[in-house]
């Protein structure tokens, strides 16, 4: 795949160490890397440290790219990289603080599905509200093993074709797939399982 | 009491129907959710998800209508419907893109490289060329009108 004439442009100016250029590559990437960064870490405090970090090693690293994939595949790479690393630190680390994905169901919790039996619900929204089925979505998510986390997130949430999950992760197109075959297996199993305790307790 | 033996078993199964039944309308309802996410398309329908009874991962790419998870009475959730809540679930809250990124990022180019990079005012803010281009010239009239005010007292003679 050919880079864009603007990119090269872009990356020449990169490799030249031009500052400029480097403001303008922060903030046309900065949601992007934070996004997927938070995505990744569940955390905002160290997304922000991180997604600052990816930045860095970009243009440290910058001589490094050789335009075989696209600019934005390459600093995914550095952030998922980047994100590995992190996330073994924090569980080495055993942090007793909660992450921002517990805070928030704390601050929100399921005390409203708690009355809620089987016979109450009549309207799919009642559930919605009562089962607040995205923080158990996020609570799930955080279950996962983190390599299939990492292939389902780039997947569906950032939607990256398989050959650049496969350029971004380093493995096969077929190990991509498969991951993310068994990643949604994996999320929908947790989710299924929390969403039928919930009504079950409530019933 | 009747005298079907299934009769017992029919509340359960009516059970399981009904909580099913509610967690699809559910996840739907989820999933009309507008994304926040810049340039999340909406999904695709090469994109749903396999069988969850292959292991053949080519087998990820089939039509949502043949996705076994769409119709199976066995399955809670569907593939898409936990696709859109798993993008709904991971926006970013609103107005956590950290307003100081950049700076953060030109801060730690500058510790890092001990001033070679960033190391001056100038180039850590966004500003663009004209205001350089200002400045020179603003700096420029300044010299010379100091210039044809001193000069003409150089020339002339002290009392």
């Amino acid at each position: 795949m050919s880079v864009p004439e603007e990119e090269s442009e872009l990356v020449a100016k990169l490799v030249a160490r031009d500052e400029a250029a480097f403001n303008y590559l922060v903030v046309t990437y900065e949601r992007r890397v934070f996004a997927l960064v938070f995505r990744m870490l569940g955390r905002r405090d160290e997304a922000e440290d991180l997604a600052q970090e990816v930045f860095v090693q970009v243009f440290k690293a910058i001589d490094q790219f050789r335009g075989e994939s696209k600019l934005s595949t390459w600093i995914y790479r550095i952030a998922v990289n980047l994100c590995k690393n992190r996330t073994k630190y924090l569980s080495r680390r055993q942090l007793g603080d909660q992450d921002d994905v517990d805070a928030m169901i704390d601050r929100a919790p399921l005390s409203s599905a708690k009355g809620v039996s089987v016979g109450d619900i009549s309207r799919p929204d009642e559930l919605v509200e009562g089962m607040q089925l995205e923080l158990i979505v996020k609570r799930a998510i955080q279950q996962i093993e983190p390599d299939f986390r990492e292939v389902l997130i780039l997947r569906d949430v950032e939607d990256l074709s398989y050959e650049e999950i496969a350029s971004v992760t380093g493995l096969a197109a077929g190990t991509v797939k498969s991951r993310i075959h068994r990643a949604r297996a994996q999320l929908r199993a947790l989710v299924e399982k929390q969403i039928g305790e919930k009504i079950r307790s409530g019933s | 009491m009747s005298d079907d033996p299934k009769k017992p078993d029919e509340p359960e199964g009516d059970d399981e129907a009904r909580i099913r039944a509610m967690v699809r309308g559910a996840m739907k309802g989820s999933a009309k959710k507008p994304a926040a996410t810049e340039g999340t398309p909406a999904p695709e329908a090469d994109e749903i998800a396999p069988s969850a009874d292959s292991v053949d991962a080519a087998d990820e790419d089939a039509p949502s209508s043949e996705s076994p998870t769409s119709g199976d009475p066995d399955v809670l959730v569907d593939d898409v419907d936990l696709k859109e809540a798993l993008r709904g679930a991971l926006q970013p809250p609103p107005g956590s893109i950290a307003p100081n990124l950049l700076s953060g990022v030109q801060r730690r180019l500058r510790v890092r490289s001990r001033g070679k990079f960033y190391g001056d005012g100038w180039s850590t803010a966004e500003s663009p060329k004209t205001t350089y281009l200002v400045t020179s010239i603003v700096m420029l009239l300044l010299i010379a009108v100091v210039f044809l005010i001193l000069v003409p007292w150089s020339s002339a003679k002290l009392p």
